[in-house]
């Protein structure tokens, strides 16, 4: 049995869906404040990091890693509906580019399972 | 087994990775996801080897002075570290060879400095207790041009309106990474500055013609008056490229009133596929990275230079 990350399609998948993704949130008003004056070259890298992560895909980061890298964020307002907004575009994203429907609700559960750490609870 | 950092021996168990090593060593490397991706642990190799995965989806300049992933790299005997840091780049003497005006108070000063440099990139030149940063417009061989505007009550502005043929120059560099890559002959381009934005705009236009570039380019750029539209006649008869020119306050005919950023998304709405260049003014560079953006080019196709002052803090 193949992997959730191996069936998204790897890495050629985050490639796909990192421009889409961030165009998406950067669009989205709910959540665009937050990367404000956050460096476009830097950000391909990050958001890449991030959606190897969710996608299931090979990384080493802890849910400590997860708190200390948003408590910036959090001490300036993030919060649930933040988290959400972020989650829906991500399973927006992944919709346009014909993702199954299963594996996204896969992708979102991973994400859940980030929530605490991101929001420093 | 041990490689080397810095000139420090790091001890290293078989298999483990260079990041590994670095931070069980107590090194403060910069680390994010350890899988390759989130290029927070870049490290400069000096020499030993560098596997392909290392390197994915480095920026063309850094792979070529030797930044490599330290998660992505087998510790090795024959490995030689230094930290990615620009400001060690050694600082190199240069003399002026050329100077003359481009337009009213921007002046090109041609150099001679032993230095390996792509058009686009940017030097730091010292000053009198002070260092600013210059992009070049053209190289070849030691030979390279800066464009300089000479700011009223700017302190290097006020050495550059004395230099001479014959003076000499400290440097340092290449740092950036708005350079013309020859791996996409066939996107288009659309290049878009102010003021002497141009000189690294200038460069890359030129390095994308000279390597046969064959997708379309567009420039735009923009001045506070046409007056200070600088090449203008070099540009109108280039082949191959499509000026833009753009004056807040328009006196030539030829001129488009405005921003060059309003008028270049009011002429290429969708840039999706294309790669952009944006270069000068902090304000018309930040605002271009995310409307270029939203408009349809992608982050790793956005290469951007503000001219952020550096004489005054942020
Ligand atoms: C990556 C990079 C590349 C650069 N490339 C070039 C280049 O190719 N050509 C070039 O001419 N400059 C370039 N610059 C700007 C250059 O480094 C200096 O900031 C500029 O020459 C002014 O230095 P100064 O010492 O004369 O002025 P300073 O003494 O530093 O500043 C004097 C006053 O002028 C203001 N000021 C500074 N810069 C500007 C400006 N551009 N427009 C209006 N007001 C300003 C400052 O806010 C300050 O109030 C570049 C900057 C960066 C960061
Ligand atoms: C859904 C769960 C989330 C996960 C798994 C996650 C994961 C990540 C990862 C892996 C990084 C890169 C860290 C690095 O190596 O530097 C990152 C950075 C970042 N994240 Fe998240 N994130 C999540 C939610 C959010 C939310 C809800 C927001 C804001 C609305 C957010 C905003 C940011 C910002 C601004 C950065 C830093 C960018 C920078 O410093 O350049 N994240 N995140």
């Amino acid at each position: 049995m193949s992997t959730l990350f191996e069936q998204i399609g790897g890495e050629a998948a985050v490639d796909a869906a990192v421009n889409k993704f961030y165009r998406r949130v950067l669009a989205d008003d709910r959540v665009n404040e937050f990367f404000e004056g956050v460096d476009m070259e830097r950000q391909a890298a990050k958001q890449k990091a991030f959606l190897t992560m969710v996608f299931g895909g090979p990384h080493n980061y802890t849910g400590k890693d997860m708190r200390e890298g948003h408590r910036h964020l959090v001490q300036r307002g993030l919060n649930d509906s933040h988290f959400d907004a972020i989650v829906e575009n991500l399973g927006a994203t992944l919709k346009d580019l014909g993702v199954a429907d299963d594996l996204i609700a896969q992708v979102a559960a991973i994400a859940e399972t980030t929530r605490d750490d991101v929001l420093d609870r | 087994m041990t490689f080397h950092f810095e000139g420090r021996k790091i001890q290293a168990a078989q298999g483990e990775t260079v990041l590994d090593a670095l931070l069980r060593s107590g090194e403060p490397v910069g680390h994010g996801c350890k899988a390759g991706v989130c290029q927070a642990c870049l490290v400069r190799v000096q020499s030993g080897p560098v596997p392909p995965k290392a390197r994915q989806g480095l920026a063309l300049p850094v792979a070529e002075q030797g930044g490599a992933l330290s998660c992505c790299l087998k510790a090795d005997e024959a490995l030689d570290l230094q930290p990615f840091r620009e400001e060690d780049l050694p600082w190199v003497a240069a003399k002026v060879t050329r100077v003359r005006h481009l337009s009213p108070d921007v002046i090109e000063v041609k150099i001679e400095a032993d230095l390996a440099v792509r058009p686009g990139q940017f030097l730091r030149v010292k000053g009198e207790g002070m260092e600013r940063a210059y992009s070049v417009a053209e190289t070849t061989g030691s030979l390279h041009a800066f464009h300089i505007r000479l700011i009223p009550g700017g302190q290097m502005s006020a050495l550059w309106a004395q230099v001479q043929p014959g003076a000499a120059l400290t440097l340092q560099g290449p740092f950036g990474r708005s350079v013309y890559d020859p791996a996409h002959p066939d996107r288009p381009l659309l290049l878009i500055g102010s003021g002497t934005g141009l000189a690294p705009l200038w460069g890359v236009l030129n390095d994308a013609l000279a390597q046969g570039h064959r997708g379309a380019i567009s420039l735009y750029h923009g001045a506070a008056s046409s007056a200070g539209l600088y090449y203008r006649d070099e540009l109108e008869a280039m082949v191959g490229v499509h000026y833009v020119p753009c004056a807040d306050a328009v006196t030539d005919p030829r001129d488009r009133p405005g921003s060059p950023l309003a008028q270049a998304l009011q002429d290429h709405p969708d840039l999706t596929g294309y790669a952009v260049y944006l270069c000068g003014s902090p304000g018309l560079v930040n605002a271009a990275q995310r409307q270029c953006f939203l408009a349809g080019a992608d982050m790793q196709d956005i290469f951007s230079d503000p001219y952020v002052p550096q004489g005054v803090k942020a």
